[in-house]
């Protein structure tokens, strides 16, 4: 009985060993896409709370961060909002490094990697606000859905789900995993301030 | 004495100093070549870090207030947008809309494609060959050309085989013009029942001449083969003794069921090198080392 029985343990073996082998492995962007209820936070210590320069002279405190410490790959995107209280609702776009986060009376509560412009239509840097919300979106101009959109300037430039892949680009809208835009779209009333961080340093002009 | 580090050095100066032999003591040989300064800083280590996790386990405020300082002194909010930013743009970059980017390939656009307007072919000529003169506004030069066939008599066939036919040209040396040839027929154990329509020659060639130049172009010799080519098992194609084939022409073309790409020896010679070679290569590897 034992003998018959044998050979079937040891297949059930190696298809556990092969399944912790598999989950062990990279697991991929999906990985970062999920509920992140486990993301790691870092808390500041009241009262020492790091500012955050940003476009237009402002700084904002910082009080909890995502820890994230693995270098995020196009797609990826973290959210969790868990014992994040309500309060004041910004997102901060940074072009250099790709990253986009958002926050919520000074906690981070989602960031994910983005597309920004090309060099012959630049994504706008500054300080904006949300002018205009709208789910379903249809570009007439680009022939081509914007879901989640929420238009920065009158001229069309929007944060808007779109398919983030290496080595692609847009035309100076800000384009960020469907997912995330679902979220954000929720987390994002109109009216909030939307900061850009140039892409590049600004030069400076010389003295004279 | 300090130099390298204490030693059992250092402990020989205690243990005069103290009155009694260290070196005889079970401590001084357990520590015989240990490097006291190196065990200084790891005991330091050591101690700290043992200091960190209380600190850590330690559900005391005082204790919590001093794990988030040291943690925000380890990442602050740049650091972190740093570590898990994708790094910084480069490369060419493909716009996700427009016309210069991907299409999207959506079933409703291709439903609803307008057809074609008109169901006349398009003319699709070159605009050089479209303005390309027809020929007649320069007329060809054309000279009384000379045809020279050079078949000499009784080299197209072999005396021995049975299926020939005996030819005896008629040629006009230096006539523009081959005239009908009376070609005589005359197989051994083979009577037509017709007779055979006579072969009409053709006409040679005019060939413009550019004033200046000089005409020296004799026609390509012709050549009647009364065997058809022979095709091997292999796939080689052969014509019968004593005939030949004309530059220019496909072997096994003519009459036959359609070409045989024969390849070249060096091609197949190169391909049974190559095989040599896979099949060398693959014995070596299997072979233990």
């Amino acid at each position: 009985m034992s003998a018959t029985h044998a050979p079937t343990s040891l297949l059930r073996c190696l298809v556990a060993a092969v399944c912790v082998a598999t989950a062990s492995l990279d697991p991929g962007p999906a990985a970062y896409a999920q509920p992140a209820s486990m993301a790691a936070r870092v808390w500041y210590p009241a009262g020492g709370y790091p500012q955050l320069a940003l476009p237009g002279g402002r700084h904002e405190p910082i009080r909890s961060m995502l820890d994230i410490s693995k270098s995020m790959r196009f797609g990826d995107f973290v959210w969790d909002e868990n014992k994040v209280p309500k309060g004041a609702v910004w997102i901060r776009v940074d072009l250099p490094r790709q990253i986009l986060s958002v926050f919520r009376a000074g906690h981070e509560i989602g960031t994910a990697v983005i597309l920004y412009g090309t060099d012959g239509k630049p994504t706008p840097t500054g300080s904006f606000s949300v002018l205009e919300k709208k789910a379903d979106y249809f570009s007439h101009s680009y022939h081509a859905p914007m879901p989640y959109m929420l238009r920065l300037t009158s001229d069309g430039v929007a944060i808007h789900g779109s398919n983030v892949r290496q080595g692609h680009a847009t035309h100076g809208c800000i384009g960020i995993p469907l997912d995330f835009a679902r979220l954000l779209f929720g987390a994002a009333g109109k009216g909030d301030p939307v900061f850009i961080l140039p892409a590049q340093p600004q030069a400076k002009r010389p003295s004279h | 004495m300090i130099s390298g580090g204490w030693g059992v050095d250092g402990l020989d100066d205690v243990g005069n100093t103290l009155g009694f032999d260290p070196s005889r003591t079970a401590l001084a040989r357990a520590l015989k070549g240990v490097r006291w300064r190196r065990a200084f800083w790891l005991l330091l280590a050591s101690a700290g870090l043992v200091l960190v996790a209380a600190a850590a386990f330690n559900s005391s405020p005082v204790s919590q207030a001093r794990l988030r300082l040291l943690m925000a002194a380890l990442k602050d909010p740049m650091a972190l947008f740093t570590e898990r930013s994708p790094g910084f743009r480069t490369g060419n970059l493909i716009p996700i809309k427009g016309k210069g980017g991907p299409r999207e390939r959506v079933l409703s656009s291709a439903r609803e494609r307008p057809p074609a307007k008109s169901a006349a072919p398009h003319e699709r000529v070159l605009g050089s060959a479209r303005d390309r003169s027809t020929g007649e506004d320069v007329p060809a030069v054309v000279l009384d050309m000379p045809v020279v066939i050079d078949i000499p008599p009784g080299a197209l066939f072999n005396p021995g085989s049975p299926a020939q036919a005996t030819i005896t040209p008629n040629l006009v040396i230096g006539s523009p013009f081959i005239p009908v040839t009376p070609f005589n027929y005359s197989v051994p154990g083979f009577t037509p029942e017709e007779t055979p329509p006579p072969l009409v020659a053709t006409t040679p060639p005019q060939i413009p001449i550019i004033p200046g130049s000089t005409l020296s172009q004799s026609l390509p010799p012709i050549i009647i083969a009364s065997n058809p080519p022979t095709t091997t098992p292999g796939g080689t194609t052969s014509n019968p003794p004593g005939t030949e084939t004309p530059p220019g022409s496909t072997p096994g073309t003519s009459g036959g069921p359609g070409p045989v790409i024969v390849p070249e020896p060096s091609t197949g010679s190169m391909m049974v090198l190559g095989l040599i070679a896979t099949g060398f290569a693959l014995r070596r590897n299997r072979k233990p080392r």
